[in-house]
């Protein structure tokens, strides 16, 4: 589903964000990205969904070197691939419905569609009770759920979430989390990058530790212990 | 077409959503296209006016009384092949008489029958009033020429200083073509800038460039439409307030003669903003949402350039 070749990335200031990365993501898999910031975790998800292009190697997904999509094409891939954030990036003048109805809008879904799919996420996550409520009348993890609607009500094959419990309580996040992996149930690849040593350990998954730019562990069996010395070379 | 409503929804939202933004937007494009309106008009009169007196700019050519008819056709026909003449007209000594009597209400033409004084003349208009003097001087070297006599110096001096009118006015009209033009891109900037997050959230749901341009294009074109239309009234208004004013003074008089048709100044008015508005307004937000979206683009080609560095 997502193959890393050899892949790297130096920004325009010549700053390095990931260098030499080797990876397979399978489909319908869970990994965790971890490592500390500015390690490269943030880098590996925007190379996924080609908000930047490799400098060096490939970045194959959907058995397509994504480098090689053209400028018009990335849209229709984007709508393959939903991405939720820490900052949630949510519509304040807009409602809980409007917000997730905006993906489908631009997709061209009809008006019956959207009628029917919205009030279907937001029941199955969970904001079923509040539909027509702003993002600021939500809490922390209210929001971040909206923010999930939105990015799966697509059905994307891929999901990435870039440190989404950054900004919410210990037991929100587990409620996240726990939201994610179900979403992954359901078929979705997902790719969660975290900081949160207890997110990882608690769920077990595939971890791959990004430190100073290189992939620097892949572990199968999951875990990860926050430190410098963590972790062995993949 | 779905798209097409939600995105127009999208637009009357926006407008909801930044009342102050969008009232300054208008406010720039209606007074910008008001002074390009005020200009346009006084460039229509001015060139209307230059039109007029230039085609009563006529150059009259005095003739021997001693030329044969033969002699007469073939000044005419000399005349006629002159660079600069756009007609030529007889005018007999019988002619001139009736003319000088009914101007000269004190003289009895029957006093003057038996000894007409007045001489022929060719009666000449020039094509352009510019190169008048080009066809008198030619005109003088014929051998039947007994005197010239043309546009009087005031007209010329008129003349000049309506063409001077006429250049200030396009000079200005093409710069505030682009004053609009760069209003209208601020505006749509500071639009863009107002929703960038928007933009940005729209980017990673899938959003094609032209999905997200529209509601941008709605707007300038909708405040392109609107500034002509509020512009257009008031200038409406003020010819309309203008023209009674003008009625109760002796300039009424002098008005009907330069021949302007009001109708057709007000229908020319009325294109010249609406067209312009919103062909400035339309390509204006593209150029600006263009920019604003290419940063994108610019970032990957960076890219692109880094890596060929690496190799």
């Amino acid at each position: 589903m997502i193959k890393f070749v050899n892949a790297g990335l130096t920004y325009p200031n010549m700053a390095v964000g990931l260098t030499g990365v080797d990876l397979h993501i399978e489909k319908q898999e869970f990994a965790f990205i971890v490592g500390p910031t500015g390690g490269g975790k943030s880098s590996l998800l925007k190379l996924i969904y080609r908000d930047t292009v490799a400098t060096e190697g490939k970045v194959i997904v959907f058995n397509k070197d994504i480098s090689s999509l053209r400028m018009r094409e990335i849209p229709y891939y984007r709508r393959r691939v939903g991405v939720i954030f820490q900052d949630f990036l949510l519509l304040p003048q807009k409602t809980a419905f409007d917000n997730v109805a905006y993906a489908l809008h631009i997709r061209g879904a009809t008006q019956r569609q959207i009628s029917t799919l919205v009030p279907e996420v937001l029941d199955w996550i969970g904001l079923s009770r509040k539909l027509k409520s702003y993002p600021t009348e939500m809490s922390g993890g209210e929001q971040q759920r909206l923010c999930i609607a939105r990015a799966i009500v697509n059905k994307p094959d891929i999901l990435l979430a870039d440190e989404p419990t950054g900004n919410l309580d210990p037991d929100t996040s587990l409620e996240i989390m726990e939201l994610i992996t179900r979403i992954n149930e359901r078929g979705t690849t997902v790719l969660v990058a975290t900081h949160d040593a207890s997110i990882v350990n608690r769920f077990r998954r595939r971890t791959l530790v990004v430190r100073n730019g290189e992939l620097y562990a892949d572990r199968r069996e999951g875990g990860y212990h926050e430190g410098p010395g963590e972790g062995t070379h993949a | 077409m779905r798209s097409f409503f939600f995105l127009f929804r999208e637009f009357v939202e926006s407008l909801r959503h930044s009342r102050f933004l969008h009232l300054t937007y208008g406010a720039q494009v209606t007074i910008s296209l008001l002074v390009l309106g005020i200009f346009f008009v006084i460039l229509v009169g001015g060139a209307i006016a230059w039109k007029k007196l230039g085609d009563q700019l006529e150059i009259h050519v005095f003739l021997k009384d001693d030329l044969s008819a033969k002699q007469i056709n073939a000044m005419e026909q000399d005349i006629t092949n002159m660079e600069f003449v756009k007609a030529v007209k007889f005018r007999s000594k019988d002619e001139a008489l009736a003319i000088f009597s009914a101007r000269s209400s004190t003289l009895e033409l029957n006093d003057l029958l038996e000894n007409n004084p007045l001489p022929a003349s060719f009666v000449i208009q020039a094509s352009d009033p510019e190169h008048i003097e080009d066809v008198v001087a030619q005109c003088e070297k014929l051998t039947g020429t007994l005197a010239t006599r043309y546009g009087s110096q005031v007209v010329e001096k008129y003349l000049k200083i309506l063409m001077i009118l006429v250049i200030v006015c396009l000079i200005t009209i093409s710069l505030l073509v682009l004053f609009t033009y760069s209003s209208i891109n601020n505006i749509i900037a500071l639009s863009v800038y107002a929703r960038r997050t928007e933009i940005r959230i729209m980017q990673l749901v899938g959003a094609t460039w032209w999905f997200i341009r529209w509601p941008f294009i709605f707007e300038g074109i909708f405040f392109g439409f609107l500034g002509a239309g509020i512009a257009y009234i008031i200038i409406f208004g003020l010819l309309v307030s203008m023209k009674q004013a003008l009625a109760l003074t002796d300039l009424a008089q002098a008005m009907p003669s330069l021949g302007v048709d009001e109708s057709y100044l007000f229908m020319a008015l009325a294109s010249l903003l609406v067209g312009l508005g919103i062909v400035v307004g339309f390509f204006g937000s593209l150029r600006t949402v263009n920019n604003f979206l290419r940063r994108e683009l610019e970032l990957q080609l960076e890219s692109i350039k880094v890596m060929k560095q690496l190799k």
